[in-house]
């Protein structure tokens, strides 16, 4: 079994006879619990989730085939970001931006992906999400844009799957 | 902890209700859903949409619960919520705990409501479900905690959720999902009651504060901390607010863990632990678990104790505890362990399965498992623990914390107190007690010293003064009272009443039962008998007071009556009475036998003739 963080789009689904939202990583759960494994997520900025899993390799390489998923090469939160290549750090400093943090909070925070640990970069995105709301009375969209409010615990993300 | 803390609120055992009122409900709690109804005493949706209804008479939290009985299994999802804000109104915000049927297997799916837009949390939780099986949510702090109960079994705690996002009071109630078929029934729910322990864990350096913790006066808190690296803990954490370690001391293995224990004054803030210096440790990782046991769940004043065992690899075993500070109680037992790295403990024994509580270590820091339950025995071995790993040293903990003992009181000084207590209670006051007593059951007072607080019990209440008792006595059941000094208050009394006054009585005595008063009086009666039943009075000295009885009167009078004696029977009288003496009955005196009648001479003349 192997463990994986993942960046994981919400999917706008019927949910309780409405539009609601489900993690992406829901499609995976028939397939990570046959491995005997498990998944757990926290909400971040962007409508989007941080999922940490445990699964076969397989499995999480099929996750992060998915159109829309990052996976975070790393496996544990004290994990520095300096083992990762230029291109792969690029590739999480674009994924963070994506979420909707700007470049000068994150050149704030994190100004160096290289010399910083996977702990920093999922508390950073971890600092906040934007409640949802439907766009209209008849409830056919959904938008993340209301107020400002916390995120989960990375710690406790991270205990959850182990 | 234990699931329900609450009692049932709704068993919708009344006629057809549409929708769901009664005084109690409202419906539906989300804008445009549809309502719920009762329909042959269960609830039952009205519609194809999300069908629902709230508590209304009160919010609830925010530690809250809410649980429900599957009458008739859903075709698609019946649910439980709580925490639940801003209903009807477009704009709900709350968790519920809905079980989904499935062709496979059933499962339990907790939804976070934003803005009435619902967000499904985590991975489904697999669980088939039947009619007459029960379910619930918790929520307590930053977590919800899904439960589970087969119709013959007992309450069970499948998986938790995070709950951070919304932390407020809010309203609880049942619903279903696009669902016509389903039915509920039995709904209960409302503030969580906390249980005799509260637990708060940190994984992996984190701070800890005394508001966290929480402890008002008499609390107690037990903190274990363990830290790797095999650095010895030192010192008195705590600073202003020390803690006192109650295990064997240091191992001098790689990783540490102590315990250690403060009985709360209430005043306690700030930080405990700050990081692993708060306990004389320098550069290593650490972790914890707090405990805090409510004032009225344990001894008060007996010091926890704390047996240990090591050892460099295998399975870690708590050992068996038979606490030298007391016998065969109910004790709270406490099993911990720590692991150096991650082993994934998953149990504590059989024992210790519902209140299990696990943080992981840091890369390289220590792990710890902690649960408890209540057992009366004079020692315990909570057996084996369970983890993936075996390689790694570890320290184990067995903990005994004395429960609180009987209410036996015995007071030589002062009570200026409130004595409260609904249990048997046997006391004895030396000396004063201005305080309140209020006793629900059984009182057995014996006050040697003056009484000036008002006693109220409600049921059976002996009291023997032989002091003064200048309070009001107030006794709804059996009283048998014998005073041999004053007595200057009002005693009333609605069952049987016997008294016997030794001195004098200037206070008013009415009896509204059955009264059986055989009052021998040495001194002066001045104040008011009202006797409504049988009454037998003897009175030696002067009766300068009213005396009034409705029904059958013995009255022996050896001094002077110089009031009005009004019977409405039989009186008899051995003495002088100067007042005006009215009697509607018979009345037995010294009489003098009539003159033969003459018409019945001269009726036997006339016969003779």
């Amino acid at each position: 079994m192997a463990l994986g963080f993942f960046l994981v789009p919400y999917r706008h689904r019927p949910l309780c006879g409405r539009l609601g939202r489900v993690c992406g990583m829901v499609d995976f759960d028939a397939q990570i619990r046959a491995d005997g494994g498990a998944w757990r997520e926290v909400e971040i900025l962007g409508d989007r989730a941080i999922v940490k899993v445990r699964a076969t390799a397989a499995t999480l390489d099929a996750i992060a085939a998915v159109t829309g998923v990052q996976r975070i090469p790393l496996e544990r939160l004290d994990d520095s970001l300096s083992t990762l290549p230029r291109p792969q750090l690029n590739t999480i400093r674009k994924a963070i931006l994506e979420c909707g943090y700007t470049t000068e909070e994150l050149n704030a925070r994190l100004p160096d992906l290289s010399v910083v640990t996977l702990r920093d970069v999922l508390r950073f995105l971890a600092t906040r999400r934007l409640k949802p709301r439907y766009t209209d009375a008849t409830r056919t969209a959904i938008v993340c844009d209301g107020p400002v409010l916390s995120c989960g615990s990375v710690e406790a993300l991270d205990a959850d799957v182990v | 902890m234990a699931f329900p803390t609450t009692d049932l609120l709704d068993e919708f055992n009344r006629a057809n209700e549409n929708p769901l009122g009664n005084g109690d409900w409202t419906c539906p709690l989300f804008s445009g859903a549809d309502t719920i109804s009762i329909v042959s005493q269960v609830v039952a949706p009205n519609g194809t949409g999300i069908a629902s209804g709230y508590w209304d008479n009160t919010t609830f939290g925010p530690d809250a619960e809410a649980y429900a009985t599957i009458s008739t299994k859903a075709t698609i999802g019946e649910f439980v919520f709580v925490r639940m804000t801003s209903p009807g109104g477009g704009a709900t915000d709350g968790y519920i705990c809905e079980i989904v049927t499935d062709a496979g297997a059933d499962f339990f799916v907790v939804l976070r409501f934003d803005n009435d837009v619902p967000t499904l949390l985590d991975s489904p939780i697999e669980q088939e479900v039947s009619a007459g099986d029960s379910f619930g949510i918790e929520a307590i702090d930053s977590t919800l905690t899904v439960y589970y109960k087969a119709a013959a079994g007992s309450w069970t705690a499948l998986d938790t959720r995070d709950g951070s996002a919304y932390t407020s009071a809010g309203y609880i109630g049942l619903g279903f999902d696009t669902e016509v078929n389903g039915r509920l029934d039995d709904f209960g729910g409302g503030d969580v009651v906390p249980g005799p322990i509260t637990r708060t864990t940190g994984a992996d350096n984190s701070t800890l504060t005394w508001e966290t913790i929480g402890g008002s006066a008499g609390d107690l808190a037990i903190i274990l901390f363990a830290n790797d690296g095999g650095d010895d803990q030192s010192g008195t954490p705590g600073g202003s607010y020390p803690i006192t370690r109650f295990d064997p001391g240091n191992v001098a293995s790689t990783v540490e863990f102590g315990a250690y224990y403060r009985i709360c004054t209430g005043s306690e803030t700030g930080t405990l632990i700050a990081n692993e210096g708060t306990f004389g440790v320098t550069g290593e990782e650490y972790s914890w678990h707090a405990f805090k046991i409510l004032a009225a769940n344990w001894h008060g004043t007996t010091a926890p104790e704390c047996a240990r065992a090591t050892g460099e690899t295998g399975t870690a075993d708590p050992p068996e505890l038979d606490p030298s500070g007391w016998g065969t109680e109910e004790t709270i037992w406490i099993a911990a362990v720590t692991r150096d790295d991650n082993d994934g403990f998953s149990s504590l024994g059989a024992n210790y399965v519902d209140n299990f509580g696990y943080s992981a270590g840091g890369s390289s820091g220590p792990e710890i498992a902690s649960s408890w339950y209540t057992n009366e025995a004079a020692s315990e071995d909570p057996g084996t623990s369970t983890h993936t790993g075996t390689a790694e040293e570890y320290i184990a903990f067995t903990i005994g914390v004395r429960p609180p003992g009987a209410a036996e009181v015995a007071k030589d000084g002062s009570d200026t107190a409130t004595l409260s207590e609904a249990a048997t209670i046997g006391a004895a006051v030396a000396e004063t007690d201005s305080g309140t007593a209020a006793e629900s059951l059984v009182l057995a007072a014996a006050i040697t010293g003056s009484d000036t607080a008002t006693a109220t019990e409600t049921g059976v209440a002996v009291q023997s003064v032989t002091g003064t008792d200048t309070a009001s006595l107030a006794e709804t059941v059996t009283i048998a009272v014998s005073l041999t000094a004053t007595e200057t208050g009002t005693l009333v009394g609605a069952g049987s009443l016997g008294v016997v006054v030794g001195g004098s009585d200037t206070g008013t005595l009415v009896d509204a039962g059955a009264a059986t008063s055989a009052i021998p009086k040495a001194g002066t009666d001045t104040g008011t008998l009202a006797s409504t039943v049988a009454v037998g009075v003897a009175v030696a000295g002067v009766d300068a007071g009213t005396l009034a009885e409705s029904a059958v009167v013995a009255v022996a009078l050896t001094a002077s009556d110089t009031t009005t004696l009004a019977d409405a029977t039989s009186n008899a009288l051995v003495d002088s009475d100067t007042a005006a003496l009215t009697e509607a009955t018979e009345i037995d005196e010294d009489e003098v036998a009539p003159p033969p009648p003459t018409y019945l001479v001269t009726e036997l003349v006339m016969d003779f003739v």
